[in-house]
């Protein structure tokens, strides 16, 4: 990983000089088809070994592969732009700072599409759910982690950004707040509302997964 | 210390290991742009034949002229430092002694002499050419041995100073030359041979006598240069470049910079999402009770809001708005002149050009929505970037007006490293082509 890392920093422009050398290699090097380019190559095996996941990750925010695709493109350029800047002491491990990158990007593009109509970010959606957590309705499942993952597309994109953030980056609802610029009450109350929309779904799921036992073993 | 929450952990398990595999056309995309754009340039082979073509045909251009303006060059310097003005009663006329014509039709009025002046070897003749010019004005066409007499004492002139030469001392020498002498001394021969020895031993003494030119020179004016910009989302643009600059000369060889502003406008598109306006009630906030003066009635105040009713459908509508963009920009341009005369200069630069936006201005109103109330403005067209390079390269001509003054015409083109949107998903660069004119003051 060190050496993958440091010949991507060779190739990355991070500062002045390094920005005119990336635009003179940009116009002088003559195109390279052959396999041995080390930096390129060190770039292909980053991108192989982190971009699952971290699509992962960018899918739970967008909601749809096309934008997760997106956000994981222009994720990765800041991460492959930026490597030179990280160091472990300081920015903890390699996953975790490109996991951060990663929500950063996904929360701009969300920003950027929230008054899109199709995004409507922190907006109610018009769905009465009842807000209250009744942990004893919460028995095994028996979904598949691409179930899961639909459940979470499916939330709306409001209580799925906090959702996101509150249950699987560990923000607490105050740096919910501050990061998306809405109040703390707010933070708590789009969580509770996709707990909500979760657990109906949820619920709905392990019906028809009920029912296809049943008729199974009928 | 976050409550557990059942749901919370069902996801946080089910999903903290889950991945999702990226398309290959993705991470093809994306390894291209990162390992320098690859692939993105089908023209990047045509730019290096054309780049290559020109400086093939520069360089070519260069060596062809610079045998003649070299030889232009030498005359000019030589009748300036020759002293030619010095002499009285001559015409200090450099064509009399550098063209052809001029010393065919001197050897025409004395044709012995003709031998005098060696068509070989006009620079180091034009000395001589003065005395005998004189000469042949006062004395009529004489024997070779006079005018090899005003040629031996023109030499032993020529040992000492160039002042020295160019004074009337010579035409006072002539006078006896024309004397006639009894005894031809020389042979007809002789003279072919001595100018040529004169002017063989005096060249080097010429060029060495020559006063020092100086071969840089700096110069510092404004600039304007109307731009016509390809392949932008808004279709063609114009843009208005306009500045400071200063050039440094050194030989054919130059380095201009500067700073200057470029203007150009352009049509934003964005989209309004609204709620249509349907009307409006007065809502009662509260009432409150007074008694009336005389005890016998309640008087009821109302307070009243006036409230809006907006349709609860959205309303999506695409707007324009003209905006103006202000870019600072900061030249670095090489050039090399391949032609250069008195009044002319020709040459070749070719540069990059840093543009950085300093300001955004809007001149139009964004949307006029009427009574409806606006949700949300949302940009179609993406920002303009904050820095943007571009590669520019034109051909130089320089008027000179006198000596301090002089115009300068470059058509140019130039070619945007990077699109001018901030958006990742435009790759479209521009291009463009422009007309710069300057006006220069040289020191």
């Amino acid at each position: 990983m060190q050496t993958t890392v440091a010949c991507v920093k060779s190739r990355a422009p991070g500062n002045l000089f390094a920005f005119q050398g990336y635009i003179y290699r940009m116009i002088f090097s003559r195109r390279d088809t052959s396999a041995k380019n080390p930096a390129r190559d060190s770039i292909g095996a980053l991108y192989d070994k982190h971009a699952p996941w971290l699509l992962a990750v960018c899918l739970r925010y967008t909601g749809n592969r096309e934008d997760a695709e997106d956000v994981l493109h222009d994720g990765f350029m800041k991460i492959i732009r930026s490597i030179e800047t990280y160091t472990e002491k300081k920015t903890g491990s390699l996953e975790g700072w490109m996991r951060r990158i990663m929500v950063n990007t996904a929360l701009n593009c969300i920003r950027d599409h929230k008054k899109d109509p199709l995004l409507t970010a922190l907006e109610p959606v018009l769905e009465s759910v009842s807000d209250t957590d009744d942990a004893d309705d919460y028995g095994g499942w028996d979904l598949t982690r691409d179930q899961l993952m639909e459940l979470v597309c499916k939330l709306p994109a409001g209580y799925r950004t906090v959702f996101n953030l509150y249950v699987m980056e560990d923000y607490s609802h105050k740096e919910i707040g501050e990061l998306l610029g809405i109040s703390e009450n707010t933070s708590k109350s789009q969580l509770s509302k996709a707990r909500n929309f979760l657990r109906k779904r949820l619920l709905e799921y392990q019906k028809e997964i009920n029912y296809a036992k049943a008729e199974s073993n009928r | 210390m976050q409550k557990q929450n059942p749901i919370d952990d069902l996801f946080r398990r089910g999903l903290a290991d889950y991945r999702v595999r990226p398309s290959d056309e993705r991470k093809d995309a994306f390894i291209r742009e990162v390992s320098g754009n690859e692939g993105k340039r089908p023209w990047a082979g045509w730019w290096y034949i054309a780049g290559t073509v020109l400086i093939l045909i520069g360089v070519g251009a260069a060596l062809l002229l610079s045998h003649n303006s070299n030889v232009r060059l030498a005359d000019a310097t030589q009748v300036r430092s020759g002293g030619v003005k010095a002499t009285s009663g001559l015409k200090p006329s450099a064509q009399a002694v550098t063209s052809d014509g001029a010393t065919k039709a001197y050897n025409s009025n004395a044709a012995p002499a003709s031998c005098i002046l060696h068509p070989a070897s006009v620079t180091a003749a034009e000395k001589p050419a003065a005395g005998l010019h004189e000469t042949a004005a006062i004395s009529p066409p004489a024997e070779p041995s006079a005018v090899i007499k005003v040629n031996e004492t023109t030499n032993a002139q020529l040992t000492k100073t160039d002042e020295k030469i160019n004074t009337p001392e010579i035409a006072a020498v002539a006078p006896p030359a024309a004397e006639p002498k009894p005894e031809p001394v020389v042979k007809p021969a002789e003279p072919l041979v001595k100018p040529k020895t004169v002017n063989e031993e005096k060249l080097p003494a010429t060029k060495t006598r020559s006063h020092p030119q100086k071969n840089w020179n700096i110069s510092t004016g404004i600039y304007y240069t109307p731009e016509w910009m390809f392949n932008t989302l808004n279709g063609d643009k114009y843009v208005n470049n306009a500045g400071i600059e200063g050039t440094f000369h050194f030989g054919n060889y130059s380095v201009r910079t500067g700073v200057g502003l470029s203007i150009t406008n352009g049509w934003h598109e964005v989209l309004v999402q609204s709620n249509p306006y349907l009307g409006a009630y007065k809502a009662l906030d509260s009432i409150t009770f007074s008694w009336s003066k005389d005890g016998s009635k309640l008087n009821p105040t109302y307070y009243m809001t006036g409230t809006s009713v907006y349709d609860t459908a959205k309303e999506y509508t695409y707007s324009y708005v003209q905006k103006r963009y202000t870019y600072l920009q900061v030249p670095l341009l090489l050039g090399y002149d391949f032609w250069n005369n008195s009044w002319l200069r020709l040459g070749v630069r070719a540069g990059a050009v840093m543009s950085l936006l300093v300001n955004t201005q809007n001149l139009t109103s964004t949307y006029e929505a009427g009574k409806d109330r606006i949700v949300s403005i949302n940009n179609v067209t993406p920002d303009r970037i904050q820095l943007n390079w571009q590669a520019i390269g034109g051909i130089n001509a320089a008027f000179r007006l006198s000596r301090r003054f002089s115009i300068e015409l470059e058509p140019e083109m130039r070619y945007y490293f990077n699109s001018v949107y901030e958006s990742s998903d435009i790759t479209t660069k521009p291009w463009s082509i422009g007309v710069r004119a300057a006006v220069l003051i040289n020191f």
